[in-house]
């Protein structure tokens, strides 16, 4: 084992970690927008918009988010849209994303009881005030820990920006073995940081759920 | 643009020995998952500290780093360890290592699920430890584990198309293959996402069949 | 029969029972009643070494529960209801009357279903047969739940709020059955709150607070002509009266 090496790249592998973290904020944000969006869309009870929405959500959570990436990297400059890597990373965990993340709010939704609606519709609440004050923040509790865990996946899932050359950790660990070897060490070290953030928010995540399921055993 | 869709038929062989492929990883990932999650599993309700420890640490670790970091560790990182494998059997192997860390977690659950009460009346009616474990305790810990296991199936069939960028050539990597010697972008990626809901609907139907013969919908 | 001496229980330190001490008879039906955290659950739960006890000894037919390899002995011998049946909810009902018998009594296929037949022909439940748990209701539950416990011939029978789960509608099916038990000579112990059984049934009522056993003798004295001041007040606050239960569990729910 030579970590010595790796002390020299430092500098290399920290300024990829923040391109990491960048871009892991930007589909986080990115999916979690547009995810709520879906939510919302599908609960407005429009039957060919439903059908739509279920297709989206089925489309980029039943086809690996690598295959994604390709399609909108390769595919999208044929139709005259330019895309650099980092947009075609974000563009593909956005929408990778906001498939989870909608259907992380669907379910929220659903576990609350139909009373809360009915009780606000009997109060003479339209659509709107009964999902922005009654429904979504229930909806919102129920469903934090689970949108935390997707968010998780979204940093893991940055890695795979590597595959249409972006810059990112991952990236920046082939590089490195592929110029200088040594892989284990440099595949370690940068496993070691997407550890150091990913392991304190799963544990967010669990202790939410721990919190807002005090009962379960 | 045109689109070229008569140009598709001839690689539909190809593209159905990738799905085969794939097929063929996430089954011997999900076997590998499956032996070395029940051991973690294990591991993570013995007595012992350490093996507690030991098997939270290996769950964890595997759990909050990238599975595509896992393949490229066991492909390109262990030949320096003197142990060269083929690419589809390292990227097998992290598959099924991947697999196993969130199955340990799965099968922990499962257990967890057992009613109390069911436990209690098998104490009562003075089972033998070995009795209880396998006429109580795992039937009622799978039936309970069952649906989490299945989304698992799910999300192992998609993380193999991972293994292309270590140049398996299993769906993905085959329709990467073809789109960048044909250009047929577009019609290639189209066809290789409908194979990929296709093998989804297909996987899930099986494992809802065996889900029904195994835990009977009025045995719950 | 059942010889417990000056049994002790906490958890940590709260005191769940305190030097409670019992010989019971065979063929002996006794009820125990008590407020909900007297420990009476608990004492019942130590027979069969569901609970372990700190202090003290528990003898069961001459075996000493103390001692692990006796504590399988009387399990064989100690039935046990529970308040919330707790069949086993993937198997049927004949397999879980067959399934004890099969692995624990290593009896034959044969002699183990003619038996489960018999016994649950005997809580009218003969043609249930095939069913699942959750496919019956409570009281139907609570009855396979009581062939099951009989399906291993204990020579005590210990009910654990057996009917408290129950829909006022469907605790009379459970009651009976274990009022025909009674009358052939089982030994029973029986948490409950139904003080028509107690009454009725039991050949003696022992009343628990505070994890002692505070009064202790036949129905008619100790429901009727009551001395102690807290068992005055126990059987002043649920009405002494038939159906003593005043929030069945099921009622309890909102609509």
């Amino acid at each position: 084992m030579n970590f010595a090496l790796v002390w020299e790249a430092r500098w290399l592998i920290f300024d990829s970690f923040l391109v990491t973290l960048y871009l892991s904020a930007c589909a986080i944000v990115g999916g979690t927008v547009v995810g709520m969006i879906v939510a919302l869309l599908r609960q407005a009870g429009i039957r060919s918009l439903n059908l739509a929405l279920r297709a989206y959500v089925e489309l980029f959570r039943g086809t690996p988010l690598l295959m994604q990436l390709f399609f909108i990297y390769f595919g999208l400059p044929l139709v005259s849209i330019p895309v650099d890597r980092f947009w075609a990373a974000f563009i593909a965990l956005t929408c990778f994303t906001s498939a989870y993340v909608a259907e992380v709010f669907r379910s929220g939704i659903e576990a609350i009881p139909r009373g809360q609606s009915e009780a606000a519709t009997a109060l003479g609440m339209g659509f709107f005030h009964r999902f922005f004050w009654i429904i979504a923040p229930q909806a919102m509790r129920v469903s934090l820990p689970p949108l935390i865990g997707v968010y998780v996946s979204v940093i893991k899932d940055t890695s795979l920006a590597t595959v249409v050359g972006y810059n990112e950790l991952t990236r920046r660990a082939m590089e490195l073995m592929l110029r200088f070897g040594h892989p284990l060490e440099f595949f370690i070290t940068v496993a070691l940081l997407y550890f150091a953030i990913c392991y304190p928010i799963s544990k967010l995540s669990e202790a939410l759920e721990r919190k807002l399921t005090p009962t379960a055993r | 643009m045109a689109f070229h869709w008569t140009a598709i038929p001839r690689f539909i062989p190809q593209l159905l020995a990738g799905a085969q492929l794939t097929l063929l990883i996430t089954l011997a990932a999900m076997a590998l998952g499956i032996a070395i999650g029940a051991a973690m599993a294990a591991g993570r309700v013995s007595r012992f500290r350490v093996l507690r420890l030991l098997a939270g640490l290996y769950v964890e670790f595997i759990r909050n780093t990238p599975a595509l970091l896992q393949i490229f560790i066991l492909f390109f990182g262990m030949p320096s360890l003197g142990l060269r494998m083929s690419a589809v059997t390292a990227g097998s192997i992290a598959l099924g290592l991947n697999a196993s860390a969130y199955l340990a977690e799965i099968f922990r659950a499962g257990l967890n699920g057992v009613p109390a009460g069911s436990r209690e009346a098998a104490i009562a009616l003075s089972f033998s430890r070995l009795h209880m474990l396998a006429y109580v305790t795992t039937p009622l810990a799978m039936r309970a584990a069952w649906p989490a296991f299945c989304n698992l199936v799910i999300s192992i069939l998609l993380a193999s198309s991972l293994l292309s960028a270590i140049s398996v050539y299993e769906l993905t990597g085959i329709t990467n293959d073809i789109s960048t010697k044909t250009f047929l972008t577009f019609e290639v990626y189209s066809i290789a996402a409908l194979f990929y809901v296709a093998l989804n609907i297909a996987v899930s139907l099986l494992l809802a069949l065996t889900g029904r013969l195994l835990f009977p919908p009025q045995s719950r | 029969m059942i010889e417990v001496k000056g049994v002790s229980k906490s958890y940590g330190a709260h005191e769940v029972l305190r030097q409670v001490s019992l010989e019971v008879e065979p063929g002996q039906v006794v009820a125990i009643i008590g407020p909900s955290g007297s420990g009476k659950s608990t004492f019942l739960r130590m027979l069969n070494g569901l609970e372990g006890f700190n202090g003290g000894s528990i003898r069961i037919d001459g075996h000493d529960l103390s001692v692990p390899r006796e504590l399988q002995q009387v399990r064989r011998q100690v039935g046990m209801v529970f308040q919330q049946f707790n069949l086993f909810p993937h198997l049927t009902v004949g397999r879980n009357v067959t399934i004890a018998q099969r692995l624990v009594l290593k009896e034959s296929k044969a002699a183990a279903e003619k038996r489960a037949r018999r016994l649950l022909d005997r809580v009218e439940l003969s043609e249930k047969w095939g069913s699942y748990p959750s496919q019956l209701s409570g009281g139907q539950q609570q009855r396979v739940a009581i062939a099951r416990a009989l399906a291993m011939e204990p020579k005590v029978m210990l009910f654990d709020e057996a009917t408290s789960a129950l829909d006022p509608e469907l605790v009379g099916e459970v009651l009976d059955v274990m009022r025909s038990l009674a009358s052939e000579g089982m030994t029973m112990l029986v948490v409950t709150h139904e003080m028509g059984f107690a009454r009725n049934v039991a050949d003696r009522v022992l009343f628990m607070d505070g994890g002692r056993i505070v009064a202790d003798g036949p129905p008619g004295r100790l429901l009727d002509n009551p001395e102690d001041e807290r068992l005055i007040q126990f059987l002043r606050r649920i009405g002494n009266h038939e159906r003593s239960d005043p929030t069945p569990v099921s009622g309890a729910q909102p609509a």
